[in-house]
């Protein structure tokens, strides 16, 4: 049931009616008579039901599994993929593998983004988007067997978005009202808004709404009871847990109230945890290698009706230090890999292909190289001058973006403005070139006009005081990084129109506790949730700090979220625009009028950008095995599509069938 | 003797205790906590913690008490329980943590010393006894150059030669293969191959040192009395030489022992790193980084430990090889 839309349909799609239309209209088709399909399943589980020990495939995979169509052709079952990990701090790597959300990205190709259902069967929304209705498919079973029911919703809702593991999502709290919640039947159940949300899908898609690596409100019940006190059958055991994990309650078995990656509800602490990912934790993270190995109950099956994950499992093997881990690259010893692999070393990777039997894929990075000069500078003169578009203007096209893409990147990243990346629905050519035409004369021109001054060697004198204009980029490059290069370039392009500028190269911690109080004058952050704008605009409001072009402002809009310093806008500053289109997006249900709205906003950005970017689209390194089928290329790589997770891990295989 | 032990003993616990203070006073010092170095790696990540949330687990990782009742909390669970608390970034108590990684240090730790050894007690006494002579000329320079050479560097290097020239699995103490095994010949036979790198890496500079050490301290004693005497009454060379200014030249090796292991964790923390090794050098790296100041404070707290009944051995120890050194 994939339903193949390009990019500019997609925009229609996503998080309207039409979205619910759709889905309503498809579950028909996915519904089919699979009572007499008979599914194949992965050598390694038909022993175990020849053994007796797991129950036959067609009683794991639910009547109606969702298909998934591989990208090269039916794989072969088997095999253990082998990547690297930094340990037990490095949990986003797995947890992209095996996440599971009820509404899914897909994409049948590079250019095409859709939200597809996921181990539920079809939603519907109402008109206004203040109520969604989500069937699940009928036999969805948790990674232990247990049928995975609305019961397992309703657990949920009361315990983790009510009870004491509770902190409410915002999102799932429009206007501070909490979502409610009523299940319909054992498959199905609906939830209620007091304002629209129609991006809902978009929510889901991005971040679970559940635990981490899924599924989405929802948590399998019967096994968590059993380490809540009010639930238990065996309080000793709850106990146990707690004194071997050196915890003092069973609350923070779970994690706590709102963060819920304690030793028990955290799949990645926990093998026992059932789950709904393709794989589940076979051991613990902090032994080496770390295992996830393949859930027979897994509800994916492909075009043939064989049962998916065709990979039986994930090897993670330890290293600290990148060196090492190339070395292991290099030597064959590493089959599917996206972090940790630098495009600073691409031509090692492509010099070692043959040797190390793997190819290099080219997924374009959604994250543009940015400058971002505070307009909340606490200096009035340097605030004046960065808040001025002229200045700006200034700024951005005395950069030459050529000669850092050449220099810097080896010419692997292109040159931009900090725009929607291309393959985004947002994704505008005019926004991606503005500014950044490399034109030192007009800079100059542009500053004469703004009216300041020259001194004798050249420097732009501020019209305050008559001193020269000094700033300085405030970054967190080492020495020798690209980022420390492009930051040396910057420099020089700024100082070659007058302008005194210097680095300031610092620490992470300081680097956050200074935007945060705004105690910067031009912060470097890539601008990245650059693919599905809309889900997550945090960038274009100002409301992410660490891109601090204007910190105080962006915490002030955020209002009692933020106990960080605030300074409220003038009423007549842009970004009251920007945010008042925004404040209309976020409720608008009506998806054509939503996106128009949320053009516009981007073209307040587009108009006089307050982010100069400079090189973006960069490549992110995937390397691949050779014996590897089903691994798309061109992909983009952004934590909004959960990459690499939306290029349909479950299907990627060793060897296919021919 | 028993009474100079226990004084030593005595006063290492009041040098314990100060040691513990500094290095938790050190880890806080950093602007911010494990929580906002938390939240920068989500953002960079791509993750955003809200500030709400950030505060919720503020309160219960117990990081917004003041500094001396953290302290206070931490140093009487270690003390009293043993418990060094668990890591903020592993989530998992610190004993689980480091004990397994400490056989490791202590294997390459005690490989290492012996290597140092073997190579630089005979160079040393060579380099003496054949003063300017070419022999000499080359120990030294090969010496002078491996105390030259920046340990991570030789450390790239003779990877990049295992990688290339023998293609060899580089980085770690084991191959893929053998790293979740049981014990048997084949898996030692594997550690023995990763096993030469960090050998001879972590060792080329204690060993240049000690050459010239071993050297200079055999050079004084070649020239004394009693090496004359020995001789006169025709003692045969090796013999004689061995027995007595050998004797006497190795009180450095034995003073130094007690920094052997503080070396290995904290000294070449980048050579461990890079060399992939399953040490606790890149664990306590990543806990300061992290700002994870149980992790931390526990690995220090151990060294330190570790560094006090060293040095205490090799004091004892120096008292009884030594006939120089006498106890008040």
């Amino acid at each position: 049931m994939d339903h193949q839309i390009n990019r500019r349909e997609f925009l229609k799609l996503t998080a309207g009616s039409a979205a619910g239309a759709m889905a309503a209209m498809a579950l028909p088709a996915v519904a089919a008579p699979s009572r007499q399909v008979t599914f194949n399943e992965a050598p390694m589980l038909a022993e175990q039901v020849a053994a007796g020990s797991l129950p036959p495939v067609n009683e794991r995979v639910p009547l109606n599994p969702r298909v998934i169509t591989p990208y090269d052709g039916t794989g072969q079952y088997g095999g253990s993929l082998r990547r690297g990990f930094k340990g037990i701090s490095d949990r986003w790597g797995n947890i992209k593998l095996v996440e599971e959300m009820a509404i899914e990205w897909e994409s049948p190709d590079a250019d095409t983004i859709n939200l597809a259902p996921n181990y539920i069967s079809g939603w519907t929304q109402n008109e206004d988007a203040t109520e969604y209705a989500f069937t699940l498919r009928e036999g969805l079973k948790w990674s232990d067997g247990a049928p995975y029911t609305t019961a397992d919703v309703q657990f949920w809702y009361d315990e983790m978005f009510l009870g004491e593991l509770a902190s409410p999502q915002q999102q799932l709290t429009p206007g501070g009202t909490l979502m409610e919640l009523e299940v319909l039947d054992e498959l199905s159940w609906t939830v209620r808004f007091a304002q629209p949300v129609p991006l809902l899908t978009i929510i889901i898609a991005k971040n679970t709404m559940g635990m981490t690596g899924g599924p989405t409100m929802a948590a399998p019940a019967h096994y968590l009871r059993e380490f809540m006190p009010q639930y238990t059958s065996d309080q000793s055991r709850i106990d146990a847990a707690i004194e071997a994990n050196g915890l003092d309650s069973w609350i923070e078995l779970f994690g706590g109230a709102g963060n819920l990656r304690g030793p028990i509800a955290f799949f990645f602490l926990n093998p026992e945890l059932p789950m709904v990912g393709a794989w589940r934790s076979a051991n613990h993270p902090i032994e080496d290698p770390y295992v996830m190995e393949r859930n027979p109950f897994y509800h994916q099956v492909d075009t043939e009706g064989n049962q998916l994950p065709y990979i039986d499992s994930i090897d993670n093997a330890l290293f600290a230090d990148n060196t090492v881990f190339d070395l292991w690259i290099a030597q064959g010893l590493i089959d599917f890999q996206m972090r940790h692999v630098g495009a600073a070393g691409y031509t090692f990777y492509k010099e070692n292909e043959e040797a190390g039997n793997y190819r290099v894929l080219r997924w374009r990075n959604a994250s543009t190289n940015a400058y971002h000069p505070n307009i909340n500078h606490s200096d009035p003169q340097l605030r004046a001058l960065f808040d001025d578009a002229r200045f700006r203007e200034a700024m951005s096209i005395s950069i030459n973006r050529e000669e850092i893409n050449d220099l810097v990147h080896d010419g692997l990243a292109e040159p931009r403005q900090a725009s929607p990346v291309s393959g985004s629905p947002n994704y505008d050519p005019e926004f991606e070139a503005r500014w950044t035409q490399y034109d030192p004369e007009r800079a100059s021109a542009l500053l004469d006009e703004i009216g300041l001054a020259t001194d004798g060697e050249g420097f732009r004198l501020r019209p305050d005081n008559g001193e020269r204009i000094r700033f300085a980029i405030m970054h967190r490059a080492q020495t020798g990084s690209p980022g420390a290069d492009e930051a040396g370039l910057v420099e020089n392009y700024w100082r070659a129109i007058g302008l005194e500028v210097s680095q300031d190269v610092v620490e992470r911690s300081l680097y956050e506790e200074r935007v945060r109080s705004g105690e910067v004058d031009v912060g470097v952050w890539g601008v990245d949730r650059s693919s599905i704008v809309i889900a997550d605009p945090g960038r274009m409001l100002g409301t992410v700090d660490d891109g601090p072009w204007a910190p105080l402002y962006g915490h002030w809009f955020l209002g009692e979220a933020s106990k960080r310093k605030k300074e409220e806008p003038p009423a007549d500053h842009p970004i009251r625009e920007i945010w008042r289109l925004w404040d209309l997006a976020r409720v608008e249900p009506d998806e054509g009028r939503r996106n128009a709205l949320f053009q516009q906003l981007l073209d307040v950005h587009k108009a006089h950008p307050y982010q100069i970017g400079t090189v973006g689209e960069g490549t992110t390194v995937v390397i691949v095995s050779s014996d590897m089928y089903n691994v798309p290329d061109g992909f983009i790589n952004d934590d909004t599509l959960r990459s690499p997770g939306y290029a349909q891990l479950a299907q990627f295989s060793f060897g296919r069938q021919t | 003797m028993l009474r100079f032990i226990v004084r030593r003993a005595i006063i290492a616990v009041f040098t314990m205790a100060a040691i513990s203070v500094v290095a938790f006073i050190i880890i806080e010092l950093p602007p911010g906590d494990y929580l906002t170095a938390y939240a920068a790696t989500l953002a960079e990540q791509g993750d955003i913690l809200s500030e709400e949330r950030l505060e919720q687990m503020r309160v219960s990782y117990g990081l917004g008490e003041p500094m001396p009742t953290r302290y206070i909390k931490w140093i009487s669970n270690v003390a009293l329980r043993g418990d060094f608390g668990r890591s903020l970034e592993w989530r998992i108590p610190v004993n689980q943590i480091i004990w397994h990684r400490v056989g490791y240090t202590v294997l390459i730790n005690i490989s290492t010393i012996l290597f140092v050894w073997t190579v630089a007690i005979p160079i040393g006494v060579y380099s003496a006894t054949r003063q300017y002579s070419a022999g000499d000329y080359i120990a030294t320079f090969f010496g002078f150059l491996g105390l030259a050479i920046p340990n991570f560097m030789l450390a790239l290097v003779l990877m990049w030669i295992g990688f290339s020239v023998f293609d060899q699995h580089v980085g770690g103490l084991f191959s893929p293969e053998y790293r979740d095994a049981p014990w048997d010949l084949n898996k030692f036979i594997d550690l023995l191959h990763h096993l030469w790198i960090p050998m001879i890496v972590v060792g080329t500079a204690g060993t240049a040192g000690l050459i010239r050490t071993m050297r200079a301290n055999m050079l004084d004693e070649i020239t004394q009395p009693y090496v004359e005497t020995a001789r006169a009454k025709g003692l045969a060379e090796w013999r004689l030489i061995w027995k007595y200014p050998v004797r006497v030249a190795l009180n450095p090796f034995i003073s130094t022992i007690g920094y052997a292991l503080p070396e290995l964790v904290g000294g070449v923390v980048i050579v461990a790193t890079v060399l992939n090794l399953p040490t606790i050098g890149p664990i306590l790296l990543r806990s300061l980084l992290s700002q994870d100041m149980f992790l931390a404070g526990a690995i220090i707290l151990i060294v330190s430990v570790l560094t006090i009944i060293g040095t205490l051995i090799s004091d004892i120890m120096l008292a009884l090889i030594d006939p120089r050194i006498r106890l008040e």
